[in-house]
């Protein structure tokens, strides 16, 4: 089985707080999901991705500090390359959902199959932007100051 | 007349029990003054040993000796002074750098003499100095810890340091204990970095003390903490704003605050330019004159520029005064028979050229001050923070706050924050965070000890609010004030 359909598996439709009739992925977008919604979900799962000196940054988190020429020195001291990419890229998964936070949100095997998909877009968006970079994916609760389920990638 | 006599013969047993005492020592001395040891010997011009002499002499011979003043005289009996070691140079270098300590800050360490160090840094940017103190304690830390470090720099030559041990009052010996060159020079520039960092704090809350005593009291004050959040918010600004407006604002600005000078009590002036303050092409240009004066100050340390600031603060706003001010070799004078328009235009056109000079020392400027508030010698009692980024913390707007004891349940993924609480209200949760909820009961910030994260709240054109995300909503990056973290009890 691909790795997609691993993630997107039916089953998920058991986790939904309310039953749907039809268990198709297809039919509950068309039913319950309007275009401005899905086109601002196309725009998280193929984000902007920024290089700088060498590091590879989600945009989103550094778009401010690249104005202000505040990315280096990192504020926590870190100086490996890696370390630096795995703070500024770090995307907390159960704050996303802040305002519009519900039952399905508060589910923990929920979200991780949100992480799981980002990682599976995130992947290929950097794979087409950075075609010569390989990149490390993580999910972790607590990474650095935050609490909760996060998500974070590196270059390898 | 036996008295006296048994008194006598008790002042002849002291006397001869005190020689008893110094006899070894004045014997010990006599032998190290005849040149009997095989030590260097220090002059006796000092007492200690001057670090930045024996750096001095590490650097002209290459290698490390001994400490001395420049008076150190060197033994019959000793060998011939051995070449210099380049090897234990490059050693050191390489250890340096590669446990991350700045190279340019190597070099420096390595080249420049110790009683130079200040001066030289003080030339390079604000940030420059912190990273270099972090570097540093980060080595010491290494040192310590690391082992294998530890055996590595131990194989470079040993420096030697000279320790005066008091006999009875009297300074009389030293003794000489070797410890690893690199450890000893690293010593030596952490020393210089921390002494530079504090004199800059120290001349600049002179300073600010000074400007506080321009008897404008309470109002001042309220001024100065205002004029400090503006400082670094407008720096960034300030190229900015001159280049897109490509005008003379400080005209503009000045023109609209002097006509309302004229018709309106002092206090009321004060608001109104709190207000235009907070408007970015005022920020660029209000601010800007008064950080001129500080920034110069904490450039070339002249105390004479505290006048300065508070003449343009205190006296420019509210009565014509002759005052002179030098920016960046551009001169503006005003006389006291000139009117405030004409002075303005003057500091516009001479300011012009030296914007993009002040820009970066306005932006160091600001990180000092939140340097100051964070190791608690700022100007005074102020409550207000500025991070690295330019944004602003007023403790005042956390005392009205009310604490709610009963702790917040957020779940393990952290994804049931209430976005919305008691109107005005501190409650924590049980990941220990701080959340605060404004007027209004929505979650202005969650505030960790390590960063606040600020809710940026906005309603849509159909009533809905949503909330900010991205890089601006992360401020005090690791920096977050002492003080908050007292007040909020973490």
């Amino acid at each position: 089985m691909d790795e997609i359909k691993k993630i997107l598996s039916e089953n998920i439709f058991d986790w939904y707080p309310s039953n749907y009739p039809s268990k198709s992925f297809i039919d509950t977008a068309m039913n319950h999901v309007n275009i401005n919604d899905l086109i601002s979900v196309a725009g998280l799962l193929a984000p902007e991705f920024i290089e700088h000196e060498d590091h590879v940054f989600f945009k989103e988190n550094v778009k401010t500090l690249l104005e202000k020429k505040k990315i280096f020195p990192c504020p926590y001291g870190y100086k490996d390359k890696k370390e630096i990419e795995r703070y500024y890229n770090l995307f907390h998964l159960g704050e996303f959902f802040l305002a519009t936070q519900n039952e399905a949100s508060n589910d923990t095997r929920m979200l991780y199959k949100f992480g799981k998909l980002l990682i599976y877009f995130w992947r290929k968006r950097l794979k087409e932007l950075f075609p010569n970079k390989s990149f490390s994916f993580e999910i972790e609760y607590d990474l650095y100051d935050e609490h909760g389920l996060c998500l974070t990638f590196w270059q390898e | 007349m036996g008295k006296p006599a048994q008194q006598q013969e008790n002042i002849s047993l002291a006397r001869f029990k005190r020689a008893l005492f110094f006899a070894p020592i004045i014997f010990w001395s006599c032998i190290n003054l005849a040149g009997w040891d095989h030590e260097f010997r220090v002059s006796s011009s000092k007492n200690s040993v001057d670090p930045v002499s024996s750096l001095r002499s590490f650097m002209q011979e290459g290698h490390s000796t001994s400490g001395g003043t420049g008076h150190i005289q060197r033994d019959k009996h000793q060998s011939p002074r051995p070449k210099p070691d380049r090897k234990a140079y490059k050693t050191a270098l390489d250890l340096l750098t590669a446990y991350r300590i700045d190279t340019i800050f190597c070099l420096s360490l390595l080249n420049v003499s110790c009683d130079n160090m200040p001066a030289y840094l003080q030339t390079k940017s604000y940030d420059k100095l912190l990273a270099i103190r972090q570097s540093l304690e980060k080595f010491f830390k290494k040192y310590e810890a690391d082992k294998h470090f530890r055996k590595q720099a131990s194989k470079i030559k040993q420096v030697g340091i000279y320790k005066t041990i008091k006999i009875g009052k009297k300074k009389i010996w030293k003794s000489r204990k070797q410890i690893p060159a690199l450890k000893h020079y690293a010593n030596h520039a952490y020393q210089a970095v921390c002494t530079t960092i504090e004199n800059i704090a120290q001349s600049t809350k002179i300073l600010c003390r000074d400007f506080l005593k321009t008897s404008m009291g309470e109002t001042a004050q309220y001024f100065l903490r205002r004029f400090m959040m503006g400082v670094s918010q407008s720096g960034i600004d300030i190229q900015a704003t001159l280049n897109r407006e490509k005008r003379n604002g400080p005209c503009d600005f000045a023109r609209d605050l002097m006509q309302k000078a004229k018709t309106q009590p002092i206090r009321e002036t004060l608001g109104d330019v709190m207000q235009l303050l907070s408007r970015a092409t005022i920020n660029a240009t209000a601010v800007f004159v008064a950080v001129s004066a500080i920034a110069v100050t904490i450039e070339t340390g002249v105390a004479a520029a505290t006048g300065a600031l508070g003449a343009i603060a205190a006296q420019k706003f509210f009565e014509p005064l002759a005052l002179s001010i030098n920016l960046d070799g551009s001169v503006a004078v005003e006389s006291a028979a000139s009117s405030g328009v004409s002075f303005w235009q003057a500091i516009a056109t001479s300011i012009a050229p030296a914007v993009q000079a002040f820009t970066g020392v306005v932006e160091h400027t600001g990180n000092l001050f939140c340097l100051m508030e964070n190791r608690g010698v700022g100007y005074g009692d102020t409550n207000v923070f500025i991070d690295d980024l330019g944004n602003t913390l007023d403790l005042r707007d956390f005392e009205r706050l009310k604490k709610i004891d009963t702790p917040v349940k957020v779940n393990r993924s952290g994804s049931n924050v209430p976005i919305e609480g008691k109107p005005n209200s501190i409650v924590t949760t049980t990941g220990g965070h701080k959340l605060i909820y404004n007027s209004e009961g929505k979650v202005l910030y969650d505030i960790s000890e390590k960063r606040i994260k600020v809710y940026i709240w906005n309603k849509s054109t159909s009533g809905e609010w949503f909330v900010n995300r991205g890089s601006k909503t992360k401020i005090f990056r690791n920096q977050v004030p002492k003080k908050l973290l007292e007040m909020l009890e973490f």
